[in-house]
């Protein structure tokens, strides 16, 4: 990836994350932290990797993306906005009375959300379905899930990565948003997932471990997919939860609370550097 | 299936014995999760999400209550085309207790938004309600139980003319109505049998859906008399006989609705299922001893 290409999405980057505090301190909302760690990720996906068209978001062969932790809901709505998929003014409305754009990924008829997640451990189950369905179908299209790592406490994850090793999804690639918090605080004192490319390995998945706001490193992670033929792709991604403001990093009161106007302002002009 | 190519088949390792031939016939079509009923109702979103008509086949209490939630999430509010078909429901597996006891399944898919409920009777009443179900672009769940061990599998003399929500009437009768719905049809005609033998002339409707129901028709079961009978292997909370209940107060109308399931008691002894449902006072010869002394009373 060309430099001048890095400096305009880490600029995209800052501008959506604006855009989100905007949109959390209206609505007074929760999970802005969530949605700042996974939004390198999301804005990264759309820009190269996804083969979906914002004109025909329905199209049978596009790809298939699966925000399952869907609480950072506001991360995928400023980048569908930013696609195209609707306009970004339609974002005033978040999570205000009568909105279908819910604090929590819904099928509420926004373009672009393919199933309704938030409850932990749906989006992958559902993301090999499709998956399935694409093999079944011979089509071309693959299917993205960006997972928590929360999500990874779940036992319905983790059956749906045993079917997905044992049917060899090789067109199901999931991206974990490995921040290292969860509910109640670290990963590691709550529920211990190391080592967990090795978990992935014994699954039968092919692994690859990356940066998570590093747009250089997300472009060799997904350089080639899948990692390997035969096998579904799992993409660990190291995040900051909270990341790009600083008072908000690694802080998992931030899953909870919305900025006040003094947050507000902080986090804008921090983000406007 | 052979019909229609978008049709198939999601089973969380159930069906031995049953789907081989199936399997064989249609392997594109057919897929066993393993035994992960939340994965493979999930699993059936993502099919029914790319065109898939899917069937999604677990014995009856882990079809619906085990992956409730996904049931719930990812196929009901979503309004996805996903047939649960639950096997064993009742007390059919009675020798192996609670665990595999269904007796509150149809209380849970009832209060589903999106979700047709249907307990098919008999052979007949079964194949029906599996075409019925393909009708319609939607979530249902059809509850398959074993009513009878005996050869006979028919209730109905022939094919019924059946429609989602109606009552059928099987036989009619002035003095009493028994409503059944499901595996309870068996028992339900031996207690109309009974009521014969004490000459009184009873109605016996089978009712194979539970939701939604066809509220004129249903309520015209009060026309005759004031009072129903309802029979169910199922729970007295959420059954078919409260959704009658419910359609009688929701009205204010002055019927009476007797619900004949079970009651609000786990049981935690093996035994036939003809013994279990008698723990619950499910006999023929009780219930019709107890509409006999209803009618006299009335007198």
């Amino acid at each position: 990836m060309q430099k001048k290409q890095i400096l305009n999405l880490e600029k995209k980057a800052r501008e959506l994350r604006s855009q989100i505090v905007r949109m959390i301190y209206r609505a007074r909302a929760s999970h802005i932290a969530s949605a700042y760690s996974v939004l390198d990720i999301v804005l990264y996906l759309y820009g190269f990797i996804l083969r979906v068209d914002p004109k025909n978001p329905k199209s049978p062969e596009r790809d298939r993306f699966i925000l399952s932790k869907g609480w950072a809901a506001s991360a995928l709505y400023v980048v569908l906005a930013d696609k195209g998929f609707f306009k970004m003014k339609e974002l005033d409305s978040y999570c205000t009375d009568g909105s279908k754009f819910i604090g929590i990924a819904t099928m509420s008829g926004v373009p672009g959300i393919e199933t309704t997640t938030g409850s932990m451990g749906h989006g992958l189950p559902v993301g090999a379905g499709m998956a399935v369905a694409g093999k079944k179908l011979k089509s071309k299209r693959r299917v993205f899930a960006v997972i928590s790592d929360g999500e990874l406490d779940e036992g319905s994850t983790w059956e749906a990565i045993l079917f997905a090793g044992h049917n060899h999804l090789d067109n199901l690639v999931i991206v974990v948003d490995y921040n290292g918090l969860q509910s109640f605080g670290r990963t590691k004192d709550i529920l211990n997932l190391d080592p967990l490319p090795d978990k992935f390995k014994a699954f039968g998945w092919a692994v690859t471990e990356t940066k998570g706001h590093d747009f250089s490193f997300l472009a060799r992670a997904f350089a080639k997919l899948p990692l390997q033929k035969g096998k579904p792709t799992a993409i660990i991604a190291h995040t900051v939860k909270g990341k790009g403001v600083s008072f908000m990093e690694n802080k998992n009161e931030w899953h909870y609370k919305y900025p006040n106007e003094a947050d507000l302002a902080a986090a804008l002009k921090e983000l406007s550097n | 299936m052979e019909k229609d190519e978008k049709i198939i088949v999601v089973t969380a390792d159930m069906g031995y014995g049953t789907f081989e031939a199936l399997r064989d016939k249609f392997p594109d079509r057919f897929i066993n999760t393993g035994v992960s009923e939340a994965n493979a109702a999930g699993v059936s979103a993502g099919l029914a999400l790319s065109g898939y008509t899917v069937f999604f086949y677990a014995q009856a209490a882990f079809v619906t209550l085990r992956c409730f939630e996904q049931v719930r999430l990812d196929i009901a509010s979503n309004d996805l085309d996903v047939k649960l078909v639950g096997t064993s429901a009742g007390f059919t597996l009675c020798q192996y207790g609670v665990s595999h006891f269904a007796l509150e399944d149809v209380a849970a898919m009832r209060s589903l938004p999106n979700m047709t409920v249907m307990c098919p009777g008999d052979i007949y009443e079964a194949e029906w309600a599996t075409k019925a179900s393909c009708s319609f672009k939607g979530p249902a769940y059809i509850r398959i139980g074993r009513s009878n061990s005996g050869p006979d599998v028919f209730i109905h003399p022939k094919k019924p003319s059946l429609k989602i929500g109606e009552p059928i009437i099987i036989r009619k009768g002035d003095k009493a109505t028994v409503v059944s719905t499901g595996s309870m049809l068996f028992l339900a005609r031996e207690v109309e049998k009974e009521l014969h033998a004490k000459k009184i002339n009873a109605s016996l409707v089978s009712m194979p859906t539970v939701k939604p129901l066809n509220g004129p028709k249903t309520l015209n079961l009060f026309k005759k008399n004031k009072a129903v009978y309802v029979m169910e292997e199922h729970s007295v909370i959420g059954g078919l006989g409260s959704a009658i209940s419910e359609l009688v107060t929701d009205r204010g109308l002055p019927y009476k609705v007797v619900r004949l399931g079970t009651g609000d008691k786990f049981l935690h002894v093996a035994g036939s299922r003809d013994y279990l449902l008698s723990l619950h006072g499910l006999t023929a010869k009780k219930i019709a001893a107890r509409i006999a002394r209803d009618i006299k009373d009335k007198k």
